[in-house]
């Protein structure tokens, strides 16, 4: 077991330690804990030294394979001046470490931007602390002191000492006001290539995953999830699943019916086994194919403006403009992280253990919280490493489920989710339309018009739980959830998160106009990597490239057109026009489509190169281009693009979730296709130096995928496809000829 | 039922038809083989048994009695890694790391076999296991620079 699971939250906690830190004072209390007898340095909230040379670094956000945990490494390490492999991650749950203020979550990129400043800080006042205890010691000035390598050094008498022999000493130096951060010329690790601090761990099989807890005396859980969303067992036949070995019970809950063993592989062949009658459920017709019929149909009229700019029906009535119409859509998507949603809790009178990879500690820990009666305090959330998140883990569905499960068992209780569990967990990436219109004169687009429908991507009752504050009892969260459901589906508060990416596209047009059909009732839905950005850019730049076609002009130059001079945007368009020779004819058989993105404070130009072979999509090359402000790590920000592709391409190319009759058709990997090894194409990434603030590359490599891809294909056989999957759109397109 | 895993001869009492995976995840400890699917689809359990890559969420116990079981947990040799896992590391493969202890061991199979495979025979034997990270990139490198190691340990 990895000691990780069994560390306590001890960075931090009571007392006063509050760095001051210039301009910008942090938002957090550190602590300074009192000198434990084994001579431990706890610097602050965020660092502790042992004697013994070791240095424990907190880790506030959760590390699910986008290199979280290495990035906090470096910041610290810059300016503590140690090695980067010489930190230990710990991960750190509690109210102290919610750096936006409101709640401690991992996702919307923003591990970057949100460390950035404070994980320096924490290494320069850690390192001040040092130096000054090492100047005391030696009775010389702290000026003529330096820090490097892990130790402080006093050149003029040649003298030195590493930081675990300064523990003690520094523990007693008063933490200072003022903490300057390195210049940017300064440098030693920032901007270079870092290797990941858990790959050790990552190549050795480490039981490192919350599949992979144990705790003593662990019975196992397995469950039997409604086959339609909102259904719930109204009898259970389990007379012989009980007398099955090691079955030691089955419970009922309004999500569906747990059987708890001994060992995981009896609970889930006691569970295969169950008979059980469901209740009926609002979603029992549900087929997600009328729905799309019905979304088209409502985004056919205008809808409600969500957003206005000049005026688009005088620029599509202007004498000599082209007018277009095209209709996009996408299917519902899981997440399918590798690791199914696991989750193992222990409710014992007034407190809760809670071990599980999770997206969203704050919300984990206050609803496991009201679950068991218990104060969030008492609760203790071991957040492990997390097998894939994407978005899923954000939703904490099955830490409810566990919780649950667990005030009704005596001892620990570890739900793992079977793989159909999972692809039918709901939760997913919304189903969408867009209506696209579009005007062109002169060889520019005059009028930009889009109607969209969709479910917003997150159900709203579940946000808010997330941001609840932990004493909010379950009915006025309940009610809360109601009124901000209302809020949205009203159509009446413009819908940001199902809108981003076509409200707030590269591109400027004079007269635009964007109109948003809500769509209620329907399964739930969630973040999905990039969230909007994930499928409101297919709609987008597939249409860009039609007015493109259009008007007659290079996809490339026109969309140069329509970006500012000094625009991030027209940098990554113009390096990736470079990047991939796109003024030389590409090979025979390839077909290319470009396109400019920005999302999460991150720009990026794409250019994918695709052959259709027998009728499927191959595509052989991306190229990308990336402006994310200052480089941290430029290897992870090239294997964060690496990731988005072919994460987006999986879904582009294969990727849906249909429901007919309330049910989920897809169940495995069989038939919920994601990208294999020999569909990979080679992905060439070129980063823009930049010393603007750095910004998250978790998600801005997946909006431009489907559009280029789709464009490439275009290109190569003049048939546009607008609907995701794409090679069910291509097979379509063919038959129809 | 006796098994050899790993070199060790342990003793299990469960019936044949359990699938290996759990035997060895929860009846040995033996945690390196992780569970994706549970249907041999995504590779993520994937053990070596008699030598050859076999996806243990399938794989009924009683079929590997008598038989030598290798998981990752014993791939590295007294604190030194194998030349897998040693490319791996200096690739950075890993991102949440889930599967790769299924596409190491693959990997491991496929080069005892085949000690220069080229991208092809790569393709045919890796693309049946799965990665939601996306690392295939770094994935192919590195079974090239594992084959380059092993060739000059020779
Ligand atoms: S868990 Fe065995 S192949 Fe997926
Ligand atoms: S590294 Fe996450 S699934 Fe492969």
């Amino acid at each position: 077991m990895n000691r990780r699971f069994f560390l306590k939250v001890s960075l931090g906690g009571a007392g006063a330690l509050l760095i001051g830190c210039g301009a910008n004072p942090p938002p957090w209390g550190g602590a300074h804990m009192p000198q434990s007898d084994d001579g431990l340095f706890d610097a602050n909230a965020w660092i502790r030294i042992h004697p013994d040379e070791r240095i424990e670094v907190a880790m506030t956000k959760a590390e699910m394979g986008q290199g979280s945990h290495t990035l906090a490494a470096i910041l610290v390490a810059e300016e503590l001046e140690v090695p980067v492999d010489r930190i230990t991650p710990v991960a750190a749950v509690g109210p102290q470490y919610e750096l936006n203020g409101l709640m401690q979550i991992t996702g919307g990129s923003t591990s970057t931007p949100e460390l950035w400043k404070p994980m320096r800080h924490a290494g320069a006042a850690a390192r001040i602390m040092l130096v000054q205890a090492a100047a005391k010691t030696w009775g010389v000035p702290a000026g003529e002191c330096s820090a490097a390598d892990g130790a402080v050094t006093h050149a003029k008498s040649n003298r030195s000492l590493t930081y675990g022999k300064l523990t003690a000493a520094a523990a007693k130096i008063t933490p200072p006001q003022n903490v300057p951060l390195k210049a940017r010329k300064d440098f030693k690790v920032i901007g270079t290539n870092v290797d990941r601090i858990d790959l050790r761990e990552k190549v050795t099989g480490a039981p490192i995953f919350g599949i992979d807890v144990q705790v003593p005396d662990m019975v196992n859980a397995a469950l039997v999830p409604p086959p339609v969303y909102g259904s719930t067992p109204t009898a259970v036949d389990d007379a012989e699943i009980r007398k099955m070995p090691g079955v030691i019970d089955v419970l009922s809950f309004d999500f569906g019916v747990a059987v708890i063993a001994s060992r995981y592989w009896q609970a889930r062949r006691a569970a295969d086994a169950l008979k059980i009658t469901w209740s009926k459920s609002h979603l029992d017709d549900f087929d997600s194919a009328k729905m799309l019929a019905d979304m088209l149909a409502a985004v056919g009229e205008e809808g409600p403006e969500a957003q206005s700019k000049g005026d688009i029906e005088e620029a599509f009535e202007t004498s000599g403009a082209q007018v277009l119409e095209a209709s996009y859509s996408g299917p519902y998507l899981a997440h399918a992280t590798l690791e199914p949603q696991t989750a193992t809790a222990w409710v014992r009178g007034d407190e809760v253990d809670i071990w599980t990879g999770t997206q969203a500690q704050t919300s984990a820990r206050n609803t496991a919280a009201r679950i068991a009666g218990v104060d969030p305090a008492n609760v203790t959330l071991h957040n492990t490493y997390l097998g894939g998140g994407f978005g899923r883990r954000g939703c904490i569905d099955a830490v409810i489920q566990a919780v649950m499960i667990a005030t009704r068992v005596d001892t620990p209780v570890k739900l793992t989710w079977s793989r159909e569990n999972d692809t039918r967990g709901w939760y997913y990436r919304p189903q969408m339309v867009a209506r696209m219109k579009g005007s062109v004169k002169d060889g520019a687009v005059t009028g930009f018009y889009a109607h969209c429908a969709s479910q917003t991507p997150g159900s709203v009752p579940d946000l808010i739980s997330q941001v609840a504050p932990g004493w909010l009892s379950e009915v006025m969260l309940r009610i809360m959830g109601r009124l901000g459901a209302q809020l949205f589906d009203s159509g009446t508060v413009p819908n940001m998160l199902a809108l981003e990416g076509m409200t707030s596209h590269a591109y400027t047009f004079e007269n635009q106009r964007i109109d948003f059909s809500p769509v209620k009732g329907a399964v739930p839905t969630l973040f999905w990597r990039s969230v909007g950005h994930s499928f409101n850019p297919f709609a987008k730049e597939g249409f860009m490239d039609e007015l493109a076609h259009a008007a007659g002009v290079d996809a490339y130059a026109f969309r140069r057109k329509h970006l500012a001079k000094d625009d991030r945007r027209l940098g990554v368009l113009d390096a990736v026009a470079k990047l991939s020779k796109w003024d030389q004819k590409p090979a025979e058989g390839i077909g290319r489509g470009i396109g400019a993105h920005f999302s999460f404070g991150s720009f990026v130009g794409m250019v994918s190169e695709a052959r259709v072979v027998d009728g499927d999509i191959k595509v052989e090359r991306v190229y990308a281009t990336v402006d994310c402000g200052q480089p941290i790590n430029r290897d992870q920000i090239i294997a964060q693009v690496e990731s988005a592709i072919v994460f987006a391409l999986g879904a582009a190319l294969y990727g849906r979730i249909d429901v007919a009759d309330g049910k989920v058709v897809q169940g495995n990997f069989h038939d919920f296709r994601i990208l294999r090894m020999n569909e990979c194409p080679e992905i060439v990434c070129e980063i823009i130096d930049s010393t603007e603030s750095p910004t998250g590359m978790g998600e801005p490599g997946v909006p431009l995928v489907a559009p280029t891809v789709a464009n490439a294909v275009f290109e190569l056989t003049g048939k546009r496809l607008r609907d995701m999957p794409l090679v069910d759109a291509l097979a379509t397109a063919m038959k129809e000829g | 039922m006796k098994l050899t895993v790993n070199g060790e001869t342990r003793d299990v009492d469960v019936p044949d038809d359990v699938p290996l995976l759990w035997v060895l995840r929860e009846e040995l400890g033996i945690t390196g083989p992780k569970f994706g699917c549970g249907a041999a689809l995504c590779g993520a359990c994937t053990v070596h048994v008699d030598g050859e890559a076999r996806r243990s969420c399938v794989l009924p116990v009683g079929a590997t009695k008598d038989k030598p079981i290798r998981t990752i947990d014993a791939l590295a040799q007294g604190g030194t890694l194998h030349a897998v896992q040693q490319a791996w590391e200096e690739g950075n493969v890993p991102q949440c790391g889930y599967c790769q202890a299924g596409q190491i061991m693959t990997t491991v199979a496929l080069l005892e076999k085949n000690p220069k495979p080229s991208d092809d025979d790569i393709d045919s034997v890796l693309s049946a296991n799965l990665c939601r990270c996306g690392t295939y990139p770094r994935i192919r490198r590195a079974v090239h620079r594992a084959a380059a190691l092993l060739e000059g340990a020779k």
